[in-house]
This record gives C-alpha cells, structure tokens and sequence, in this order.
C-alpha cells in the first residue's frame, strides 16, 4: 500500500474533479480545454493500471486528435470576438428569458435528472463493488500467444484472435469520413489553396516535428509485435504529422486527385477484407491466419491499417476544418427555410 | 467440424454487401445504382442460401479467426437470425430499386444522394453482423456502424430539418451504446467473457452486478428502439428523412435493436429475467400501441403520420416479454409459450413489410403532388390507383385484419394473452387497432374522395418502378400471413428460446 | 479494509459515467453534449482496464485493454462526425441546442 495507494486515490480524486468542471463550467472553451487535461490524466491512470497500449491510444486520440477536433471547433462555436457570449449554459438550468412556467418545468426535470444521476451513481457503485470476481481471459490469452505470431498480448488479441472487431473498427473510421462527406456535400477534402505560412514558429516546429512523427509511428508500427505500440497508436501519430503539416499550409491530402484519395482511405479496410475472404478460400476460417505467417502478415496488414487510420484521421481535421471557410456559399441557404 | 462451404456461406450476408458498399463508393455515381443492386440480390441469395444450409444441416457455428469462444468472436447462425436475415433482404431489394427510380426522378437532386448506395450496403452489412454475431463487444462495435450509417442516411437531403433530426437521433444512438457497453464491462467483469452463449452458461445470476449490467444494457437498446417513453428522436428522425431511408429505417433498423433485446432476455440474461421486468416491458409497449396510434391520427402531415405509426407499432413488438415469462410459482404447462414467441417475430416481421410499404406510398404520393400535407392524397385512388392500394394493403397489416402477417401476429397475441391469463394486454391491443383503424381509414377516404373536392392539379410524373416495389411491398406484408407454418419451423431451429422455457422464480430467474 | 487500487479507479469510473449522463442531457450546447458523450465513454473505458488490472497471474488480461483501444477509436470517430453535422447545422440555421429559442 502506502505511497501508491495515495497516488492512486489522489489521482481518481483528481479524476473526478476535472470530469465535474467540465461538465458544469460556462464557457466552451474551458469545457475543452478541462476536457483535454482529463484525457491526458486519463492517460496517467492508465499508465497506473499497467495499460501503456492504452495510454499511448489515449494520449494521441483520445486527448491529442480529439482535442484539436475541439479547439477547431471552437473557432465556429465560441469565435475569439464574441466571447463574452460562448455560453455553453452547462448543467445548471439557465435563467434564460422564457415563460416563468418553463422556467419551473425545467427546473424540475433538472433535479429530476441530477437526481436521478446520483441515484445510478449509487447503483453502478454498487455494482462495481460487487461485481463477482473471477477470471478475466488473461489465461486464455496467454495460453495462445505462441501461436499468434507476435509476442505481445495486446496486439495478438486485436491482430488475430478478435481481428474481425479490428476489422470493423477501421470500417467505422471509413463510414464516419463518409458521413462527414455527406454532411459537407462534398466528395474529397476542398482542393483549395490553404493559407499561406505566415507563423515563423510554427514553420521551424513543422519541419523539426514532422520527420521525427513519421519516424516515431515508424517505430511504434513495429514495435507493436512484442511490446506496446500497433497499427493505431502509429497511424495516429502519423495523422498527427499530416494534421501539422496542414497547419503550415502545406496541403498533403487535397493535392491528391480523386481515386488516389479514395484508395488511401479504403487500403485499411480492403487489405483485411482480402485477407479475411482469402483466408475463406483456401479453407480456413474467416481471417484466420497460417500459422507459420502469421507475424508477418500481421505486420503487413498493420502497415497498411496503419497508413489508412493516418489519412482517415488527418482527413477528420482538414474536412472539418475547411468546411467553414467557404465564402461563397451563402450563410442562409434555400434549403434552410424548410 | 463446419465445412468450408459453410464458412463462406456464412460470412457472404456481411462481406458481400461490404464489398458492394467499397464498389459504389470508388464507381462513378451513374452506375452505384447497378452494382448496388447487384450487391443487394446476391446478399439476398445468400441469406436464403445459409437458410436452406440451416433447415439441411441445423445450427451453424463460424469461428472467426481460427480462434473459438471466448478467446475469438463466434458467429452463429439459427433460426431466429434466419428470419432476420430474409426479412432485411426481402425489404431491402425492392427499397433498393425505389431508391434507384426515387433519386434520379427527385429534382434537384442534394449532394448527398451518390452516398446513397455505399451506406446503405454499409448499414444493410451490419444488420446482417448484428443478426449473426454472438460476441457483446462485436455487437457494440456493429450498433456504432449502424448508428452511423442510419444517421449519414438520415441526413442525405441536407435540409434543416432532417439535419437537426439527425442529430438528435445520433445523440440518442450514441447515448444508447454507451448504456450499453457499460452494461457489456459489467457482464464482462462478472463471468469473463463475451460470448453470448457462454455467458448464457456461466453468469451468476443472482449477483447484483449482472443485474445491473442487464438493465443497462435493455436501457440501451430500449432508446435505439424508440419504446415509449424513449422514443423522442423517432418521429421527427424517421419523417424527415427520404422516402426510401424512411423505409430502412422504420422497417429495419429499429428491429435490429430489437432482436438484441430478445437475445439478452431469452439467451443471456435468462437466469435474471423477472416477472415484474417483463410486466413493465409489456405495460411501456401496451402504451406506445395506444399512444404512438393517437399520435399518428392526430397529424396532419404524411410521413409525420407514418413515423408515429412506427412508434405504435414497435409497442406491440413488446407485449412479447410479459408473455414469454411466467410468473413465480407457476407450475404444469405453458403451452401459449411458444405462440407468444411466435407472435412477437411474426409482429416484427409483418411490420417490416408493411411499413416499408407505407413509407413508400406516401413517399410516392408526395412526390406527385409536391407536398406532404394530407391532402396531398385527395382522390389518389384514381390518379395512382397501384400506390392507394399499396397503402391500403399495408395498412390492413397493421391495423391486423385478415388476411395478413399483422393479423396472424396479433391473433397469435391475442390467443397467448388469454390462455396465459394475462386478460389486461387485450383491451390495448385491441384499443391500438383501432387508432390504426383510425388513420389509415383517414388517408384512404381522402383518397376515394371524389374529384371536384380535389384541386385538379397536375401530378409530377411517377415512374413505374416506384408503384411496383412499393405494391410488392404491401403484397409482401398480405402473403406473410399465409407461410406461417415455414416461418415457425424455421425459428425453430436451435432456437435459444426452447431452452428457456422454465418458470421464474420469486427473486428472478428460472429455476 | 483493504481496498485494491483497481478498485479506486472503477469507483471513479462510475461517478464520471453518472456525471456524464446527466451533462448529456442537461448541457444545451452541441460542443457541449458531445464532450459529455466522450466522458461517458471515458469512464465506460476506465472501468474496463481496471477490471482488466485484477491480479491475475502478475499481467493484465488483454482483452480488455484491446477493447478500451477500439473503443477510442470508434468514439472519435462518432465525435468527429458529431462535431461536423454541429457546425453544419450552426452554418445553415445558426442554433447551437436542440431548445434553443435563438
């Protein structure tokens, strides 16, 4: 016990603390910026409880991309000039000028609501506290690690044993650019000169980063095979280099034509999907591996999610961040009036 | 040992339309419409094809990876997921060829339509997973797909509302895996594994967490499937969207949730099911019957009138629960049991058929008129006789008159509530029948109205094909009443329900 | 008592889990809501790793571990869709909540 157990219960306390100022604070911009201080301590926690895949996924996704998703969109929702007015109106109900009997309804559902929040939060305690113990499938795993091909845990259960999940996984990245295309009404990211370099830092940081990024999703790409590190920890690092170089103004993806855009955010997906049916073909399970191969088509097929994850990523920031930008396209469309 | 001809059957419903989807994303929109077509007969071949495979050969079991249960994820083909199966596949094609018509008749056409093919074939792929996977963890990956997919769907026209409403519904979608998954860490927890049958095998039951885990996990999929009280997102969600989403959505998707929650009640969590649970279950659907009906008669636009009929229906779906469980103490024979369990599917699949159907007539007739108010089908009958008999025909199924799969449903019911002595579901049943009535005579009387009431309007030309799928539809819900001796022995193929045939005990769960 | 660190940390995953339902509701602004949707598949995921850091044989089960990664993965790819479809609906119609009066 002693010292770790006091981190510990410092840290959850912690924990705690910046969920409830995010979620109650006023302004937006707070909200995001408590918002990545959490996902970064969550990172810590996971650390604690000796998950590095997990923090190194955090880290980069969780509070990394998903924070630069938060603060671009800032810029839309809580714009630098207005900000006295980015009320985000968090959890206690407004005083907002309505009916004095709305006022009262809405008070009323609030507390039902709060109330009703602390009531799960008892439940679910005690539920976690009862929870039966007794086998997770650590044994399982580690029965079948030498037939997985890699020495790593991790990457075994999500390269082989439950691939079809990871199969899927890339799949949701690929529909949900698709849904953003559908929700920008356009098919690639806007092939339009971005803005010009004009942040001298940001230009040296941009051309020390980069290459370092990409070498660093290098390592961790191979790394995954005995130790932490994998296909989405790397692709995510490389978007990252992707998502800076755009900050700078060079615009990597919308030079690309067409098909060549297509293909890069499709490769991920198909490469399993090829895999998966090949597999079926030549008589054996769906996605299943042969045995002598297996750690090297891993790493192939890791290669390949990797690249697709990091386009897809980089993807997310450059459609989001370009879609606001189109000044020719009226603010209130005909469309709109429906 | 399954053979290799099984495996690759049974992986054909989730790969094929995966690979139609990646098609028509890189294909020029011009030919989506024709390969996803393409795509959309031969998963429907498949999913006849693994049917005959089950009614030769029984359960099948697909170990994905090489890797069994728990360690990998297991897909499992029975009977119930048979029916599934042909149901999506059956309402899918012939929405698939109105959609084809509907988009390239529908001027100006919003940007988002050439999406139309990949996302559908995307959702259509995940239905058939949600229907064939037996891993918690796979399922919730596959709910996100087809949440995402829906929405993307939902919103393909780019108009306010449907863009508001398909943010409300991502919302509610979202906030309803969560609830899930926590249900799925907790279960986890408890027993170690994520397999849905050895969960079955190996929960304690008794254990305060393993209940909490399951009423999170209904609490989840109860919002996906819109019963009353959650059912907030539906109505605007499903109306705003195209005619042919309408249809995806109203008659598919919320039945894949659906299907989840009679797999944890009947599979996983049979062992903490308890009496007042499933009481509680049937008096929310009894409700939503009667609420979601008054709703529907009360609007005045169509597609509104449709999607609140969606939440009508759905209630019925539910009256399935507190007639599948027997109350504590019970001792000899049940024999509504099966007819009960019989009932509810037939309920979902007779639903497919006809709301699909309704949406597409209504979806037809406002594009004739240009309008989506009531009148719009003011003397119909004359002017799109196939479609007014579509509509009619769809609505017979869910108002419950002969000859039709909703009336066989709701007499299935109806029996089941009489012999198991559960007399209070009747009166809303019947009460919900009525409110049908109500609408749907509604519409069809504006429809016969005679000529000088309607202002003698122009129709924008209806192709052909848009009357035909939507009519083959409503034949559809008419001749699933006349195959119910199949459809019962299919769902009796490894059905996990036969083994769950036991009394409930006074703290839950059978004996 | 002898409490588990593990256990610490599943607590806290549960009160963050409770805390974040009731800011998805009752939040009014999409930025908002979409941040309390993420907390909420924060805590789902810190319950799960610290189920999965239960002494068992001196290492963490993996299966857990793997799940919290897909996880992440499938949660920011719902948020960047969320955040889109926001600004689209922020750009045409200007409302930033689902009552807005604005």
């Amino acid at each position: 016990m002693g010292i770790d157990l006091h981190f510990d219960a410092l840290l959850c306390l912690f924990l705690a603390g910046l969920a409830w100022r995010v979620l109650t604070v006023r302004q937006l911009y707070q909200a995001a910026i408590f918002f990545i201080a959490f996902g970064l301590s969550m990172a810590l926690a996971w650390v604690r409880l000796a998950s590095p895949d997990v923090a190194l996924a955090e880290a980069a996704i969780g509070a990394g991309l998903l924070g630069v998703l938060l603060i671009d969109s800032l810029r839309v929702f809580a714009p630098p000039s207005s900000a006295a007015t980015a009320d985000g109106g968090a959890m206690e109900s407004s005083t907002a000028p309505r009916g004095a009997g709305k006022a009262a309804w809405s008070r009323i559902t609030t507390a039902l609501l709060l109330g009703s929040g602390l009531a799960l939060a008892v439940v679910i305690t005690l539920a976690v506290l009862f929870m039966p113990g007794g086998g997770g499938l650590t044994k399982a795993a580690a029965g079948a690690m030498a037939d997985s091909g890699v020495a790593h845990p991790v990457t075994a259960v999500l390269l082989n044993f439950r691939s079809f999940d990871t199969w899927l996984e890339v799949g949701v990245l690929l529909l949900a650019m698709m849904g953003l295309l559908v929700v920008q009404g356009i098919d690639a990211p806007p092939a339009k000169a971005p803005a010009t370099r004009s942040d001298p830092l940001l230009d040296w940081l941009t051309r020390a980063l980069v290459p370092l990024l990409v070498l660093a999703a290098g390592y961790l790409l191979w790394r995954g095979k005995f130790a932490p590190g994998g296909a989405f920890q790397s692709g995510v690092v490389l978007g990252a280099g992707a998502i800076l170089l755009r900050l700078n103004g060079f615009a990597l993806l919308e030079r690309l034509p067409l098909w060549a855009w297509r293909g890069a955010l499709l490769l991920g997906f198909v490469a399993f999907l090829a895999h998966g049916t090949g597999a079926l073909l030549f008589g054996r399970a769906f996605l299943e591996f042969p045995l002598e191969r297996a750690g090297t088509w891993i790493l192939g097929l890791e290669a390949l999610a990797a690249f697709s994850i990091a386009v897809t990523l980089a993807a997310f920031f450059i459609v989001l961040h370009g879609a606001d930008r189109e000044k020719g396209a009226p603010a209130r469309n005909p469309e709109a009036k429906n | 040992m399954i053979s290799n001809s099984s495996k690759l059957l049974s992986m054909l419903p989730i790969v094929l339309p995966l690979i139609g989807a990646l098609l028509c994303f890189v294909i020029p929109p011009r030919w989506r419409s024709f390969i996803g077509l393409l795509f959309s007969w031969s998963t429907l071949a498949a999913c006849f094809g693994l049917v005959w495979l089950l009614a030769t050969r029984g359960l099948t079991e697909h170990h994905l990876g090489g890797w069994e249960a728990p360690l990998g994820i297991r897909l499992r083909i029975d009977g119930l997921a048979g029916v599934f199966l042909v149901l999506t596949g059956m309402v899918g094609v012939p929405v698939g060829h109105f959609a084809m018509s509907f988009f390239k008749q529908k001027q100006p056409a919003s940007r988002g339509v050439p999406f139309f093919w990949p996302l559908w074939l995307f959702l259509w792929a995940s239905l058939n997973g949600i229907f064939l996977s037996a891993d918690l963890f796979n399922l919730y990956v596959l709910l996100e797909i087809m949440g995402l997919a829906a929405v993307s769907l939902a919103i393909l026209s780019g108009k306010a509302a449907a863009l508001l409403a398909g943010l409300r519904y991502f919302f509610a979608a979202l906030v309803g895996s969560m609830l899930y998954l926590m249900g799925v860490v907790l279960a986890y927890g408890s027993a170690g594994t994520l397999d849905l049958g050895l969960l079955g095998a190996s929960l304690p039951a008794e254990s305060i967490t393993v209940r909490i885990a399951f009423a999170l996990m209904m609490a989840g999929l109860l919002i996906k499937t819109a019963l009353f009280p959650l059912h907030f997102w539906l109505p605007e969600a499903h109306s705003s969207a195209e005619a042919p989403v309408s249809a995806i959505l109203s008659a598919l998707v919320v039945k894949a949730s659906f299907y989840l929650i009679l797999r944890l009640w009947v599979e996983v969590f049979d062992g903490s099911v308890t009496f007042a649970a499933a009481q509680a279950l049937g008096a929310l659907g009894g409700v939503a019957a009667v609420w979601g009906s008054y709703q529907a008669l009360r609007q005045t636009q169509l597609k509104r009138m449709v999607a609140h009929s969606t939440v009508g229906q759905i209630g019925y779906l539910f009256l399935i629960f507190p007639l599948i469980t027997l109350s504590p103490g019970w001792e000899g024979e049940a024999p509504w049991l099966t007819s009960a369990w019989t009932a509810g599917i037939y309920q979902a699949l007779a639903h497919g058929f006809a709301k699909s159907a309704m949406f597409l007539a209504v979806g037809i007739f406002v594009l004739a008129v240009g309008s989506d108010d009531k009148s719009s089908v003011l003397n119909m009958v004359g002017r799109l006789p196939m479609t007014t008999f579509a509509f009619a025909l769809a609505g017979t199924s869910l108002i419950g008159l002969p000859p039709s799969g909703g009336f066989v449903a709701k007499w299935m019911l109806l029996k089941a509530t009489f012999s198991s002595g559960q007399w209070w579901w009747a009166p809303l049943i019947v009460w919900g029948s009525f409110l049908t009535a109500g609408y749907v005579f509604m519409i069809l009387r504006l429809s016969f109205a005679p000529s000088e009431a309607a202002p003698v309007k122009a129709l924008n030309p209806v192709p052909k094909t848009l009357e035909v799928t939507a009519l083959a539809l409503g034949i559809g819900a008419i001749l699933i009443g006349f195959r119910a001796e199949e459809v019962m022995s299919l769902l009796e193929i490894a059905s996990p329900f036969a083994e769950s045939v036991q009394p409930v005990t006074e703290e839950g769960g059978h004996d | 008592m002898d409490i588990e660190p593990h256990q610490l940390y599943a607590v806290t995953a549960g009160m963050v889990f409770c805390m974040s339902l009731a800011g998805v509701f009752l939040c009014r602004h999409f930025f908002q809501k979409i941040i309390a949707i993420n907390m909420l598949g924060a805590s789902i995921f810190l319950l799960l790793v610290s189920i999965g850091a239960r002494d068992e044989d001196g290492f963490p089960d993996p299966v857990p571990h793997a799940m919290v990664i897909t996880g992440l993965v499938v949660a920011v790819s719902a948020s960047a869709f969320a955040l889109g479809l926001a600004r689209r609906i922020h750009r045409t119609t200007g409302r930033t909540g689902f009552s807005d009066t604005e």
